[in-house]
């Protein structure tokens, strides 16, 4: 089965949105408010969450 | 024809099995590889408000569905007026949740995944074969969950035994890397035909 793959890079810090079906990034920004009110009026997209910062440890979940 | 050859009709009660690829997580993983996670669509709903599609990550160690505090406002609720409220350990460290009984949704892998705006057609949830099988875009149950304030983890959030694995037959493929999740079959206990599995102790040679 095929994995439909992100480009994180250069959205460290911020709260991310995709486009479910490629996993483009369409929405960004460091107020997860802005991205959840903005991805509510956009078809196939579904928020991430934040994207980490390399140096963070890396988490369970 | 042999009925073996037949395709099976769905009414709505037999809703058929969702398969989910795991997609990949924002962070690398301990060797700098690509991380892949089982993450669904879910969103939150609370009357006509609702959240966006949010991605949830599927938790076998999650005793109960946690969700970061900040869908709060997105819902319009407030977290003064809880059920409840307890402590967590969860990513190394406690949280502590503030539990409410909201409407969940899981969203098909090929649902289109509209707006909130199109769902407010009475007709918007559900496929376009939605009248000859029942089938629907998502699959919605109501469960206490617990929202958390300074959230530890990167995702919104986790789908966990209650509020999640209470709901459905969720199958984790560790090498084929997907989700598959289905009803429950109410009649039919899965451990049923094997109890010696589940109780080694009482079937060891004494």
């Amino acid at each position: 089965m095929d994995q439909i793959r992100t480009d994180f890079t250069g959205y460290e810090g911020q709260y991310v949105a995709l486009d479910w079906r490629t996993g483009e990034i369409v929405l960004a920004d460091a107020d997860p408010q802005v991205v959840l009110r903005e991805a509510k009026d956009r078809d196939h997209v579904v928020v991430q969450g934040r994207v980490p910062y390399p140096d963070e440890p890396t988490r369970i979940y | 024809m042999s009925p073996s050859s037949t395709t099976p009709v769905l009414t709505e009660r037999e809703r058929p099995t969702w398969l989910y690829p795991y997609r990949q997580d924002a962070q690398l993983g301990w060797h700098g590889e690509q991380v892949l996670r089982p993450l669904l669509p879910v969103s939150l709903v609370n009357g006509d408000r609702g959240t966006p599609r949010l991605a949830g990550l599927v938790a076998t160690g999650a005793d109960l569905t946690l969700v970061s505090d900040v869908l709060a406002e997105q819902l319009g609720i407030g977290l003064e007026d809880y059920e409840g409220e307890g402590d967590h350990l969860a990513a190394g460290g406690v949280v502590r949740a503030r539990y409410k009984t909201i409407d969940l949704r899981l969203h098909a892998p090929d649902a289109g995944l509209h707006s909130p705006d199109a769902e407010q057609d009475p007709n918007a949830g559900q496929g376009p074969d939605a009248a000859e099988d029942g089938y629907r875009q998502w699959r919605q149950w109501r469960s206490k969950i617990g929202f958390v304030e300074d959230w530890p983890s990167n995702g919104l959030v986790v789908l966990g035994n209650v509020g999640f694995f209470d709901q459905f037959e969720v199958a984790i493929g560790g090498s084929s890397q997907a989700v598959a999740i289905a009803d429950p079959d109410t009649d039919r206990d899965a451990f049923a035909a094997e109890p010696e599995r589940l109780s080694p102790v009482a079937s060891a040679p004494s």
